[in-house]
């Protein structure tokens, strides 16, 4: 009993010494939504679009932002009322313009993309058609 | 401030015996099946004792057992008594509370299933490491007690394991439990509220050690810790901590190594804790990198430790009636009946005790009925093994069966959902947040149960119908923090938000499976 009395108190101790650091975290609660983000699944297609009209002058942030944007393709889409064979055709098309944006240079790739990108923008106004909420289309002008 | 630190360890140790409640029972019922029904010589045939599989066995019937931490010390006692080695015994009792089907089916529904995979193979590997190291250091830790004389049949067998149930009640076993608890109390003496929310985070190298020492006192049910491992992944945090979590978390608390050092001595219990340490460190560290998810975005905090700290802040009053109403929100339906029946145990255990200072029950239990010894009776008598045989297959078929009860088919959990819902956007609308921020985890747990039945029911879930779940989940974190922070323009847009993503959840439940 006296050699487990002994451990508990070491491991009170120790626990005292590692959460010195454990402050009370009451200021600041939230997940960070980057900047970029778009508010609706029809701004992230026309953000897209408008990025891949300007892509010869991209800079390195330009090209992680149109990486962003196409990853958060799928859960924006889900944040519509599409059906769910449109919503896997939107993420079969965030999976290629992940895998070939890398490419962009090449004639054949960046013609595959400028497809793709026409592709979502038409899935976009279907989600925006059949937006039972009116959420899908901005208010005001976007600002990319 | 010490009173509210005072109502804050009663809260945490009242919420923690309901959680280990079925649990407990489970363990006890366990126990008197081995020493009654069972008998040593079949719990060892059981663990494949003096066997090259002794320590797989017993991990994989400690994946099967329905039972926690606490509820593990009774069994790891009985098997001691049969003569079990120390390795098995260790193995059985470290893996045991981490996992039953009902977390593991749970885990393969998060984001990364191969994640769970990939800490159920390490965890074998944690177990068998430790348990041929230990075997191979300490060889003579085995040592059989005097065995009780074999329970003769009708209604003796019956009494027998009751009455050997609430007898443990009333044994150590109890004493190691309430020392398991009291990690609870230090760490929500030491962890103010809401304390430890981004100290696990993913860029933080530490991560794992202080995971480690937090595990250690910290007491979670298998659900909890999986629910726990869930949230730590969704939001991006250590996945060396994570793991640290659901070996030591889950899997040991004082309780045990308290056991530890007074029945195998203190070398022997240091060795092991060293090595356990030492190998959940190691593993942690190694997954740390190629299991980190790479599809999410970090959060800064994680509300899955929120449970182990003070849940006072210093500012609330009448803490006595703010502990017992936090106490009866929180108690589900399950843990109420478990409670009950542990009383239950605990009055006959009170009731055994007593009788046998007048009658020598043993030896009634083991005499042979008189009608029998006549020869009058013909019925054939079925063995004590096969009574116990039957009882453990029914408690792994009842663990898997339970599973189908706990997740409910979707139209069941979306109807749970639809009322919780009023509950939520209704309370957080009129700004009674208390109301809200107790039925949100409500809404998030069917949230996930609607996700693993339908994984039970089909076998996979589409990743359309795992982002259609993944959104409303994200919004009701929003609308936490909107609530945490009393921003009131947010909160009206999130309640429009979560509305509308309930609607379309359902839709995608309902209609598009």
């Amino acid at each position: 009993m006296k050699l487990s009395g002994c451990i508990n108190v070491v491991f009170s101790l120790c626990g005292c010494w590692l959460l010195m650091g454990c402050q009370t975290d009451s200021e600041e609660h939230g997940h960070e939504i980057p900047a970029h983000k778009p508010a609706s699944f029809y701004r992230a297609a026309d953000s897209l679009n408008k990025r891949w009209s300007v892509c010869d002058n991209w800079s390195a942030e330009d090209r992680q932002q149109f990486v962003d944007i196409a990853g958060w393709l799928p859960e924006l889409a889900a944040q519509t009322e599409l059906s769910r064979l449109e919503w896997e055709r939107v993420q079969e098309l965030s999976q290629t313009l992940l895998a070939e944006v890398q490419n962009r240079q090449d004639k054949n790739v960046a013609a595959t993309l400028t497809r793709l990108l026409t592709e979502l923008a038409d899935l976009a106004e279907t989600a925006a058609r059949v937006d039972q909420f009116h959420s899908q289309l901005p208010e005001k002008p976007s600002d990319d | 401030m010490i009173e509210h630190q005072f109502w804050g360890a009663v809260l945490r140790v009242m919420q923690a015996v309901a959680q280990a409640s079925p649990f407990i029972l489970t363990g006890l019922i366990i126990t008197a099946v081995f020493r009654r029904l069972l008998g040593q010589a079949n719990v060892r045939y059981l663990f494949g004792e003096g066997t090259r599989r002794s320590l797989p066995q017993a991990w994989a019937m400690g994946m099967l057992l329905p039972v926690c931490s606490l509820g593990v010390i009774p069994i790891v006692r009985e098997m001691k008594r049969a003569g079990l080695s120390g390795g098995t015994i260790l193995a059985f009792g470290l893996t045991a509370p981490l996992f039953n089907p009902l977390s593991v089916l749970y885990g393969l529904t998060l984001s990364e299933p191969f994640t769970i995979f990939a800490f159920m193979l390490a965890s074998l590997v944690v177990v068998t490491c430790i348990g041929l190291l230990f075997d191979y250091c300490f060889p003579n830790s085995t040592h059989a007690e005097a065995e009780p004389a074999p329970v003769q049949w009708g209604i003796k067998r019956v009494l027998a394991v009751l009455g050997t149930m609430g007898r443990e009640c009333w044994s150590r076993s109890t004493l190691y439990m309430l020392v398991g608890l009291s990690g609870l109390i230090v760490l929500s003496v030491v962890l103010p509220k809401a304390s430890f929310q981004s100290s696990v985070n993913a860029d933080n190298p530490w991560a794992p050690l202080l995971m480690t020492f937090v595990a250690v006192p910290a007491y979670a049910t298998p659900m909890l810790a999986m629910s726990q491992l869930g949230s730590m992944f969704q939001h991006g945090n250590s996945v060396g901590a994570a793991f640290a979590l659901l070996i030591l978390g889950a899997g040991l608390n004082f309780g045990i190594i308290l056991w530890m050092f007074q029945a195998y001595g203190g070398k022997r219990a240091l060795a092991w804790m060293g090595i356990l340490l030492g190998v959940v460190l190691g593993l942690g560290y190694t997954l740390e990198k190629p299991l980190t998810p790479t599809d999410i975005e970090v959060a800064n905090h994680t509300h899955a430790f929120d449970v182990y700290c003070c849940p006072y802040a210093g500012n609330e009053s009448r803490l006595g009636e703010e502990t017992w109403r936090a106490f009866r929100n929180d108690l589900r339906p399950e843990e109420s009946i478990s409670l009950y029946a542990l009383l239950a145990a605990f009055l006959l255990g009170l009731g055994w005790l007593l009788l046998e200072r007048r009658y020598d029950l043993e030896r009634w239990l083991s005499s042979i009925p008189e009608e029998h010894a006549r020869g009058v009776k013909l019925d054939f008598v079925l063995p004590n093994w096969i009574l116990g045989a039957t009882a453990i297959v029914a408690l792994f078929i009842m663990s898997i069966a339970m599973c189908f009860a706990y997740y409910p088919p979707p139209g069941e959990c979306l109807d749970e959902m639809y009322i919780v819902k009023g509950e939520v956007l209704s309370s957080a609308l009129s700004q009674n947040y208390a109301h809200a921020l107790h039925w949100l985890p409500v809404w998030e747990d069917w949230n996930r149960r609607l996700q693993v039945g339908v994984y039970l029911r089909k076998g996979r879930l589409s990743e359309y119908h795992r982002m259609k779940a993944r959104v409303v989940q994200n919004e009701l974190e929003l609308l936490e923090h909107a609530m945490e922070d009393d921003e009131r323009d947010e909160i009206r847009q999130l309640t429009t938000g979560l509305a509308r993503a309930q609607l379309r959840l359902s839709r995608a439940y309902r209609e598009e499976l």
